[in-house]
């Protein structure tokens, strides 16, 4: 379920200037949260977005459990629905226009499971992240807070066998911030998956990482 | 960190304070006056119109007042022909709405969120016929769309299919609504998608969703608000037109309420009462549908939380993409190309009856007599004047008014502001052709007052276009900076000499594009001028209409033309100036 990245001289080059990523290496074995860390703009989020397939890598290779999900020299390029990874991203990208439920449920409609399974699953993802309560309240009612709880809840509900962190906390205040960090450090640790994580905050990076790169 | 609000009152407070406040009640009192006789004294007489069943030029006001009685309405609504009218115009505006709303949110699509080459062109295409005046594109529409002989058939049967069309029917009606009105839609729910953060859409691809998925599961649903505002509005414009549904629907006889107030008002003698309850009818709905509107405007928006940027996402679409390329070249072949070259075909030509292909292109067959025979008419040079001079007052007062209401409105925390904005925002409400009643109705009985002038035109213009320049002069002047002002008024400047230093000369641009929208509209305008024009003060697209009803299609094709490079010269030339004027405001700012 859980599963090994490995990402080898990963290049992202945009239309001007210098590239993006210029031959990143790293892999994260199963079950391990690794950090990447480092300030803005030197390319952790590219990154990450290239190990989702939401950017596609100029040169390298990604692979998720041993299958090469992005290689430009082989012509491969997996989509991202197709690779089985969760993402939470920086403005929590939850769906406004839905409730609690309705959000972290919307993964699970799009896979072959039946309803009543769905929805027990739906019912331990909330209650993993704490909003059991909260499941019919329209999302736009919730905290900040509340919200990124959603987003988390929605990316681990089908049990990807890699989840990608995208600054979640960076939109929080400083207070919420803290108490999500060990949360968030709990969560996946109870569930075991294995986990890429973008910060420039270096106490976020040392307190949730197994290991982290600089 | 003082909130707008605060730094409001400073206006009012002043050396003098009783002086002061008696002046700034002058400037109120006059404000509401002027907008009292522009609107509010007209639409009061409408109503008395359509509740007495005399008649204002040979009765008078005073006894028309005393015959007041709800009957006169009421048979009205019992009317068979106005039912008939009213649910033709739903039908129309509905079905062309539909078109309307799948063009517009399809092109939108397109532009913003996929990689279809030469996105620009199809942009700009996208919203070209919103310039297209629609007696002209209903004109070009009959030439082509006509089933005996229209070019398409021609066509057709010059390719020896069995295909015809017909567009003097209700599809006709909803194919032109549709595809003339699709811009109304695009506008709004392009902007919306580009606002929209990306990872949205990111999340729902990730969670398994396939693109075609996440569009109607996410994008669509969280651009509703802008879907629904943007298909209210092109129905309410629908609802408004008289220039398609006259050319369209008046060889069937088919009627909408527009076609219909302007028979009533052209029988004889005239039911001037009838056309006034049937302009009730349809200012109600009208009224209605922008109150719904405004309410899904106002109503909640998703806005989301962002780190960043929205970093514009496209789609791509791989070979498809040149499929979308080339819906986006029929698109602008059905709306510009084809209804341009119908009208240069029939305008060049001495008859409109084509044999076969061959005959088309038969150069012997092309000349300039119907333009020779238009300009030989006096009428028509008689016609462009008029048009010119309404549009140029229409634009120098109306703008000048509407610079005084948004200053006043936006910028002052004068008592009374609140009355000002409302019923300088009514005319949203009430389609041109009502505007045309309701003036006809205000001045006709008057001796020896404005009607028959080029005046009442102007003012009906001015009343009519109100909301909009108003807003559009606003958002040119809200752009400026208070402290620009108040630095001005600590140098000591008193409020006129600041406005007229700083406001005017920073918002020259935008009041210079407010004018000239002012100036296009008032020239295009018909629905309005139909009921308020005489022989003396023929204007263009009123004389257009007389030229089709003659049944020459050669000289309407003709004056079409002509009318259409008048437009186009006239955009063109205020896009230059006012871009002149944008340019030195830089320079001067810095």
């Amino acid at each position: 379920m859980t599963a090994t990245l490995e990402v080898t001289e990963l290049r992202k080059q945009f239309a001007v200037g210098r590239p993006a990523i210029d031959g990143v290496s790293f892999s994260v074995p199963a079950g391990e949260i690794v950090v990447l860390l480092g300030p803005s703009g030197c390319g952790k989020t590219t990154t990450l977005r290239c190990v989702a397939g939401l950017e596609h890598p100029t040169g390298g290779e990604i692979s998720i459990s041993g299958r090469v999900v992005s290689s430009p020299a082989r012509g491969v390029q997996v989509a991202p629905r197709s690779r089985d990874l969760g993402m939470v991203f920086q403005s929590y990208a939850v769906w406004p226009h839905m409730t609690v439920r309705q959000n972290v449920i919307y993964p699970l409609k799009h896979r072959k499971i039946s309803r009543t399974e769905a929805n027990r699953m739906v019912e331990e993802a909330l209650t993993l992240v704490g909003l059991s309560e909260y499941g019919d309240r329209p999302v736009v009612a919730l905290s900040g807070g509340q919200m990124q709880r959603v987003a988390l809840a929605r990316s681990m509900v089908y049990r990807p066998q890699l989840l990608l962190l995208d600054e979640p906390l960076s939109n929080l205040d400083a207070k919420l911030r803290l108490r999500l960090r060990d949360d968030l450090r709990v969560i996946l640790k109870q569930t075991g998956m294995t986990a890429l994580y973008v910060t420039h905050d270096q106490a976020e990076a040392v307190v949730l990482g197994d290991r982290s790169r600089q | 960190m003082h909130g707008p609000a605060d730094r409001r009152s400073e206006v009012t407070r002043g050396a003098s304070d009783g002086a002061r406040r008696m002046l700034t009640g002058l400037w109120v009192a006059a404000l509401l006056a002027i907008l009292a006789f522009l609107v509010v004294y007209p639409v009061i007489m409408l109503l008395l119109g359509a509740l007495t069943d005399t008649n204002p030029v040979v009765d008078g006001i005073s006894r028309s007042l005393s015959h007041l009685s709800i009957a006169n309405f009421l048979a009205v609504l019992a009317n068979p022909n106005v039912g008939e009218a009213l649910l033709n115009t739903l039908i129309a505006c509905g079905g062309g709405t539909a078109i309307a709303v799948a063009i517009g949110l399809f092109f939108s699509w397109i532009v913003v969120r996929t990689n279809t080459p030469f996105k620009g062109f199809i942009a700009a295409a996208s919203i070209l016929p919103l310039f297209a005046p629609p007696l002209v594109a209903g004109v070009a529409w009959a030439i082509l769309g006509s089933p005996k002989t229209g070019l398409i058939n021609t066509m057709f049967k010059w390719m020896g299919s069995d295909l015809r069309v017909d567009f003097y029917s209700m599809w006709g009606l909803v194919f032109v609504f549709g595809i003339y009105y699709a811009p109304y839609v695009y506008m709004f729910t392009s902007s919306a998608l580009r606002n929209m953060d990306p990872s949205l859409e990111e999340a729902a691809e990730i969670s398994g969703a396939s693109a075609f998925s996440t569009l109607f599961t996410v994008t669509f649903p969280l651009i509703m608000p802008a879907i629904i505002s943007g298909m209210l509005l092109s129905f309410i414009v629908m609802l408004g037109i008289y220039g398609i549904p006259a050319v369209l629907g008046a060889p069937t006889n088919l009627n909408v309420l527009t076609t219909y107030i302007f028979k009533l008002t052209n029988w004889s003698p005239p039911l001037y009462n009838t056309a006034a309850a049937v302009a009730i009818i349809l200012m109600v709905v009208t009224g209605f549908l922008v109150y719904l509107q405004q309410r899904v405007l106002s109503g909640r928006s998703y806005t989301t939380v962002a780190g960043k940027a929205f970093r514009p996402r496209s789609l791509d679409l791989g070979p498809w993409r040149w499929l979308t390329f080339a819906i986006g070249i029929v698109y602008l072949l059905i709306v510009v190309v084809l209804p341009s070259l119908a009208l240069i075909v029939a305008a060049f030509r001495k008859f409109m009856f084509i044999r076969d292909v061959a005959s088309l292109f038969d150069m012997r067959q092309y000349s300039l007599t119907h333009f020779e025979s238009i300009f030989d008419n006096p009428l028509t040079m008689r016609s462009i004047y008029n048009a010119v001079e309404v549009g140029l007052i229409t634009a120098i007062i109306g703008g000048a008014l509407a610079f005084a209401i948004g200053y006043t409105i936006h910028r002052t925390r004068v008592p009374g502001r609140r009355s000002i904005d409302l019923i300088s925002t009514l005319p949203v409400a009430i389609p041109g052709l009502v505007v045309g009643v309701a003036y006809l109705w205000a001045w006709i009985g008057v001796p020896g007052g404005l009607y028959g002038t080029i005046w009442i035109l102007a003012l009906a213009f001015i009343a009519r276009f109100m909301p909009d320049t108003v807003k559009a002069l606003s958002t040119s002047f809200l752009q400026i900076h208070r402290e620009l002002e108040e630095a001005a008024w600590v140098c000591g400047k008193g409020m006129l000499g600041t406005i007229r230093t700083i406001v005017l000369p920073l918002a020259s641009p935008g009041v210079l594009a407010a004018m000239t929208l002012l100036f296009v509209l008032a020239i295009r305008e018909l629905g309005s001028s139909l009921f308020l024009y005489t022989s003396n003060t023929m204007v263009m697209s009123v004389l257009l209409l007389d030229y089709y009803e003659g049944g020459n299609i050669g000289k309407t094709a003709a004056f079409s033309l002509v009318q259409t490079v008048l437009l186009g010269v006239l955009i063109g030339g205020a896009n230059w100036l006012s871009r002149g004027a944008a340019q030195g405001n830089v320079a001067r700012t810095g």
